[in-house]
Formats: structure tokens, sequence, C-alpha cells
């Protein structure tokens, strides 16, 4: 579980990675965050505890600069080898935990993801048995 | 725990994915006792998560990706009863001879050859329902690629894929099975060997964990961690089959790094640099059929690559296409016009896998000069594809996949260049086995779990000591009324 704290630390990252473009809404207006912990879970707990720092840390950044400071992580990242691994690392974990949250399709309680839905995202399989379309 | 009380067993076998799955078949019908033991839980068909977020979580390790020590490469495993198999796309190809040569090469082992595994090819193939799809099933990722590849003069082929009545005309969208298949159509071990081998008496141990082994004179022990618990478990032999990084981990741990110089060296993954087009119309490259076509062309064999005709769900293609804030989102809004082709390089720069200092699994791999002039070389085609085939822009991932996770424990008869014997014992462990992608000596460019699963037949006839016919049901029992 996270507290209220940890929730807007991360919704306030989320909002610089996904700042809502019409009609896909802010990553705040979403119940994404309320993922999170599962997907810290699912992982090592020392890269839990390390990106719960970071993240944090960067709560108290002005949202400009946040942005400016992702976009030099997201270009260092793209240096070859070992002077690069931090910044991917970093990018995994910011990006990554907050895009999967995101992009879930579990945005809505009643099933129907509103995020899904605007993007045409619809799958289906029928089992064996089940005729139903 | 009393040594006595614990059960012994012909064959204690960790992991359950294309090599444990189908050699504890192999050994139970031969009337050994059996014991499986697999880290993820068990499914049944209609239980399987039906969305991608519960699918990546609960099906891989470490919750979806585990990234190289560098950030590099982004590894997926699978962690189920069933190993990778439930997570997969089961294309099925044989390697060629280009592969198989290779690997008889570095092994020593002559065996690695079109003739030496055809007959376990064979009778793997004979457990298994291997279909290709219609032309009128496809869907509109692959029309594209077959366009683009006749367009320009590149060889393509239909792909053959372990499944059964997918039964794509009644609207069913096969990327669904990319989280286990609910119709039980895909021919993951949990459809195919699995059933039969639990019908010849195998018992299977789920959520559990193997963390090391002592190797003995009369036999093996195993400890681990079953649903929190720790446990041992004790066989006159010890399979592993526990993936390229499990199995590496558990011999690792289990202090044989000293007494193995070639454990965990030569790893593979065949990494993947994803590409998406993005067309004006409606690509739809998530509904139906999923991968059915492939490249089939010598120039690209020859260029150490091949190009695959993918998808992913939304969380997937978030990763994948870079940068973010509304740039991404609007290329996310543009989902169904997306199209996909990967390069999958055939990688020649080993990596490594070893133990930091806390015990956790640490994966060095790097993507060397000649992986980077291999996918550049497949991008330029991608991205002539998308060109003659009218998209109006190219994305391309600064991410790399791993999905075919291979080497750490390569076979072969030289001890400083392997860890495992041609007889499927570990060196100087008689009573010690290892059974899966960790064998592969180097990276064949080509899926691999056919051959997985070919290797575990060829395992079985050296453990038994003979031909091995192919498994049959046995009758189904009367039930006698109460």
């Amino acid at each position: 579980m996270m507290n209220a704290r940890q929730q807007r630390a991360w919704c306030h990252v989320g909002d610089v990675l996904v700042p809502g473009h019409a009609p896909l809404p802010k990553y705040s207006e979403t119940r994404a965050v309320e993922l999170i912990p599962r997907l810290l879970a699912a992982g090592h707990p020392d890269d839990a505890s390390a990106i719960s720092l970071v993240v944090q840390c960067l709560r108290v950044v002005p949202k400009p600069l946040l942005a400016m400071l992702l976009h030099l992580v997201a270009a260092a990242s793209r240096l070859r080898g070992a002077p690069g691994g931090p910044f991917r690392l970093l990018e995994l974990g910011l990006r990554g935990v907050v895009l999967s949250s995101y992009y879930a399709g579990l945005d809505a309680a009643d099933g129907e993801s509103r995020i899904h839905g605007h993007l045409g995202y619809h799958i289906s399989c029928h089992t064996g048995t089940d005729t139903s379309a | 725990m009393q040594p006595s009380r614990i059960p012994r067993y012909d064959y204690v076998i960790v992991g359950s994915g294309a090599g444990g799955s189908p050699l504890a078949c192999y050994l139970a019908a031969a009337g050994k006792r059996v014991l499986l033991i697999e880290a993820g839980r068990a499914w049944q068909s209609g239980q399987y998560p039906d969305n991608e977020f519960d699918a990546s979580l609960q099906l891989m390790w470490n919750g979806g990706v585990e990234p190289s020590s560098d950030g590099a490469v982004a590894l997926l495993r699978g962690r189920a009863l069933g190993g990778g198999t439930v997570v997969n796309q089961c294309l099925l190809d044989r390697f060629d001879e280009v592969a198989l040569q290779s690997w008889a090469q570095r092994s020593g082992i002559d065996a690695f050859s079109l003739a030496g595994m055809q007959r376990h090819y064979d009778v793997t193939e004979q457990h298994l329902s291997l279909e290709m799809i219609r032309e009128q099933d496809w869907n509109g990722n692959a029309r594209l690629y077959v366009d683009g590849f006749e367009q320009l003069g590149y060889g393509w082929a239909p792909l053959r894929r372990g499944q059964r009545a997918c039964d794509v005309h009644r609207g069913n969208d096969c990327i669904r099975c990319l989280g286990g298949c609910p119709r039980d159509a895909k021919q993951s071990m949990p459809v195919t060997f699995l059933p039969l081998a639990r019908q010849h008496g195998i018992e299977i141990i789920t959520e559990c964990e193997i963390d090391g082994l002592v190797h003995g004179a009369q036999g093996v022990t195993l400890y681990g961690r079953h649903q929190g618990q720790r446990v041992q478990y004790h066989g006159a032999h010890a399979v592993l089959a526990a993936g390229s990084l499990g199995s590496t981990r558990i011999l690792l741990n289990s202090g044989l790094g000293d007494s193995l110089p070639a454990l965990g060296h030569g790893f593979y993954c065949h990494p993947q640099f994803v590409t998406f087009g993005v067309y004006d119309r409606i690509i739809d490259a998530h509904r139906g059929s999923f991968q059915a076509v492939k490249s089939d062309d010598p120039r690209f064999r020859a260029a150490g690559f091949k190009l695959e005709n993918v998808f992913v769900g939304p969380m997937g293609a978030a990763y994948l296409v870079p940068g973010f804030g509304r740039q991404h989102l609007a290329a996310m809004a543009e989902y169904r016009h997306l199209a996909c082709i990967e390069v999958a390089v055939r990688d020649v720069t080993p990596g490594r896998i070893s133990l930091q200092k806390n015990g956790r699994l640490k994966v060095d791999k790097k993507i060397g000069a000649e992986e980077r002039r291999r996918a550049r070389a497949g991008l330029k085609v991608i991205r002539d594809i998308y060109r003659a085939t009218g998209a109006r822009r190219v994305i391309e991932s600064p991410v790399q996949i791993g999905l075919h996770l291979m080497g750490g424990c390569a076979q072969g008869t030289q001890r400083a260049h392997s860890v495992v014997n041609p007889e499927f014992a570990v060196h100087g462990m008689p009573r010690l086995h290892v059974m899966d992608g960790s064998l592969f000596p180097d990276a064949p460019g080509i899926n691999p779990s056919l051959t997985i699963m070919a290797l575990a037949h060829r395992a079985a006839e050296a453990l038994l000591g003979g031909t091995v016919a192919p498994v049959v049901a046995t009758a189904p029992r009367i039930q006698e009324s109460a």
C-alpha cells in the first residue's frame, strides 16, 4: 500500500510523463496510481525501494524542470554501454511503472477502460464452449 | 527435517517449460518416479489473466521485465506451470544446418546435425499439433508485411505454429495468448506434455523455488522454499530445467562456479529491435491471428538476422514507443494505425550470468558492434518495407528485448568450455543434469522452443539408455459408481 504522500509523488511524476492529450486523460485523472504497489511488489524489493526514493525526491521538483530532467535522462540513456546504464535503468523504473499502470486498461471500476477505449483496443477470445460474440 | 522422511524420487526435475515437461513425460512413461518442481503457479486455461497488466505480473519473473546489468536489454521469461511455453507464441521451426553445424563445432558433439537431430524432432512433433495460418485469416499486420516483402523481392513463408483450432474466423484475437491461451489451442506444456506426464504418474509441486543443491554419491538433494517454507527434495538424479537464468542461478548458488569454469558464460538472447510503422489507414495489428508469417530469405540468414511480424498490447507498445509527454500520447492514440516489424538478431557477443554479493542474479549482456551492424541491416529493410507500403512515419524503439534466453550451462565435450557433457550430466557430477535452453552453445538465430523439446527427447534417451518412443495417452479409466 502507498500513503497519500507517495501517491501524490507518483502522480507528480506521472503527470509529466503522461500530461494528457485529448481525448487521453492525464495520469492523475485516472486510477493508474493505485496499481503501482502491485507493480512494485512484483519486482525485486531493492528496485522498489530505490525507485520509490527517487520518486519521493522528484516530488519537490517543479514540473517544467522535471520534464527537462527526464529529457536529459532519456538522452543519456542512449549512451552505449556502462555510461548509459544508470539512465536506462532509471528510465525503465520511471517510464516503465508510470506507462504500465496508465495503459494497463484497469482505469475503470466497471472494467470498461477509458484509455483502451480511446486507443480502440478491444480484444476477445471465445473459449470452446462459449459461442457468444 | 529428518533425512529418512524425505521422499526419494528417481528424478527431481526443476522447471516445467519446454525442457522439463517433455523430459518428465518420457521418464515417467518409462516407469520412473518423477517429481516436477515449478516456481510459478498452475493455471487452468480459463483462469489465465484477461489483461496485459496481470499477465505480466503473474506469469513473468520480476513482474514482466528483467534488465541486463547496464539496461541495454530487457529480458522476459515465463513463470508458470509450463514455463515460457505459456507466454510465448509457440513458433516451432526446426533448426537448420547453419545452426546445428555451429553447435557441433562449438560443442564437439557430432550429433548436432540435421540427421542426428531428425529423430528427436520427429518424436517431439508427434506430441504437438502444428498448423500454419491460412491466408484468409491473416490480419492487417501480416498482409502489410507480405506486401512489402513481395514488392521488394524478399523471401517470406508462413510460420509453423504449435496450435489447434484457434478459430480466428470466430473473432478470436490471438494476442491474448501472450498471457496464456484460454482456449487450450496453443500447444503449451499444460496442453501437451504435462497431461501425458500426469497420466504416467508424475508428481508436481508448484510455487516452489529451488535455491541450491548438493550432489552426492547416492543422489542429489535440492533445497528451496515452497510457499514461504523451507523445503528439500531428494532424487537419485536431479535435472535442472529452469531456463538459462534459472538453472545457472541454482548452480552458481550451490557454489559450483569455481569447479565449472564455463558456468554462466555464453549467454545469448536474440536481441530484438522493435519498430512501428504509422499508417493513415487502420491496421489493427492486435486483432485476429497473430504472427502468421516470417522472413525466409537466405540473404537475411547470411546477414545474421530475421524479421518478425509481431505486435504488443498497449502496455508493451507504450514501453517500446520512445519518449514521453504529449508526443508519446499522440503516438499511442494512433495505436490502431500501427504496424510492427522487429529485427531479431542472431547475437554473437556472449553475455555472462553471475551472482551479485547479495545473491541477486546479474546478467551482463552487451549489444556489440556486430549485433549493431546486423540490426542496422535489418532496420534498413524494415524502413524500405514501411516506405513501400505507405507508412507516413517510422518509430524505432530504443529498447532491445530478449525473449529467447539461451546459454550459461553450455553442452560440450570439454570442461573448459562447457558445463554439461554430451550425456546431459554436469561435468564431474553424474547424477546432476541440465535440460533447457541454457545448454545452447551459441545463438541459433531460430526460435528455440521446438529444439529444446527435441533435446529433451535426446536427454531422455541418454538417461534411460535406449530408444524412447512417443508417449501415448493411457486409456481413460472407467469410473466406478459408488
